[in-house]
């Protein structure tokens, strides 16, 4: 029983990250201030976090934390909080022409949510309905899939027919699938039995090694013989973009500084020269 | 190891939160929340990436990974600039409603 356990904790967790990261993306939406919107938008980006840990990106999901809900928000909500005395409560939340605007939103996210649900089959059938075969597990690095049939007593013999051209005798059996990532249909058929002969099948997605290591995605990144300069100049490339951007914050923000009207420059000039004054004395 | 997680249930969420996002850009006047609408359907972009990546096998799979990695990137680069900007442009107008910025139209 504990081994199956993966199996609906998995997308339990999914949807529960999916429910909270569309109820805080709602909550944005409605906000009435940005700075609940930020919160919501920080809540968005934790529970997307979690959804990368369950899809085998720890390296991503490390990165969102850091770089997204950690930086980027905390820069959004800093600024906020410096241009809060603006006159933000005057601008209406909605008015006609913006619910106008959420139509293609809402006609977008219809087509997108049917063609997808169109499109995609069921990750996992079992075609087992006299509960011969215990849900297969397997390892959580490799394809050794773990197969167990129901207990049919003495005299009982399994054919167990793997798909890959393979098949075993045995009640228990874990076998490696050569092709790591596909779809794999595993049949079972039991006779000699007194009450549990008959045949069973399930079909199930495997996937390779967890994708987002950090030893994988640096190897991709860095290891130029192995695989070309494609990746690792677009990470210098990256790195030269976040510099201008930079350069390019620092300059706007002196120029906001430089351009307050001239009146008031002069005022200041003044208050500072009788300061000095002051301070001579 | 077996896949549980079926990969239209992830290309679902994706695209709900994607048009969450595109709907903030479009419809909220705040030029913050504008940002954040944008934010948050860069981030949908990435949680439809991660998920076709554990789907497939070979190269296809490594840029799914790879590609999330630029795209915070520029994101956070976005949003460097794009805060700056409204620091600057707010000093000037004392308001954060983003058609007090349409001088474009006259």
């Amino acid at each position: 029983m504990f081994h199956s356990l993966d199996a609906i904790l998995g997308p339990a967790y999914f949807w529960l990250f999916a429910g909270i990261a569309i109820f805080c993306g709602l909550g944005l939406l409605l906000a009435r201030h940005p700075i609940n919107g930020a919160i919501y938008l920080i809540g968005v980006m934790l529970s997307m976090s979690g959804i990368y840990a369950l899809l085998n990106s720890p390296f991503l999901a490390v990165l969102q934390v850091l770089v997204y809900a950690g930086a980027v928000m905390m820069l959004v909500v800093f600024v906020i909080m410096v241009l809060n005395q603006a006159k933000e409560h005057r601008i209406p939340v909605f008015d006609w022409f913006s619910l106008t605007a959420l139509a293609l939103p809402v006609v977008l996210g219809a087509a997108l949510v049917m063609t997808t649900l169109g499109a995609t089959k069921p990750t996992f059938v079992r075609d087992d309905t006299a509960g011969l075969i215990e849900r297969p597990h397997a390892d959580q690095s490799t394809t050794n899939v773990h197969f167990a049939a129901v207990d049919a007593g003495e005299g009982a013999t399994y054919a167990w027919d793997f798909g890959d051209k393979n098949t075993a005798t045995s009640r228990e059996i874990r076998h490696p699938y050569a092709e790591s990532t596909g779809v794999h249909t595993a049949k079972l058929t039991i006779s000699g039995s007194k009450n549990h002969n008959g045949s069973a099948s399930v079909t199930f997605r495997a996937v390779a090694v967890p994708r987002g290591e950090i030893a994988l995605l640096s190897a991709v990144m860095f290891d130029i013989r192995a695989q070309g300069f494609g990746f690792y100049i677009l990470f210098e490339l990256i790195g030269v973009v976040l510099l201008a951007a930079v350069v390019g914050a620092v300059v706007l923000a002196k120029r906001s500084l430089a351009s307050r009207p001239p009146a008031e420059a002069a005022h200041e000039a003044i208050h500072e020269a009788a300061h000095e004054e002051r301070g001579q004395h | 190891m077996i896949n549980y997680i079926a990969l239209g249930d992830v290309q679902v969420v994706a695209a709900v939160l994607f048009c969450l996002g595109l709907a903030v850009a479009l419809t909220r006047r705040n030029v913050f929340l504008l940002l954040m609408g944008i934010e948050l359907m860069l981030n949908a972009v990435n949680l439809s990436f991660i998920g076709f990546s554990r789907e497939f096998a070979g190269s296809a799979s490594l840029f799914g990974q790879m590609t999330p990695i630029f795209i915070i990137a520029i994101a956070a680069s976005e949003a460097c600039v794009g805060l700056a900007m409204v620091i600057c442009i707010v000093r000037g107008r004392e308001s954060l409603d983003s058609d007090a910025f349409a001088d474009m139209k006259e």
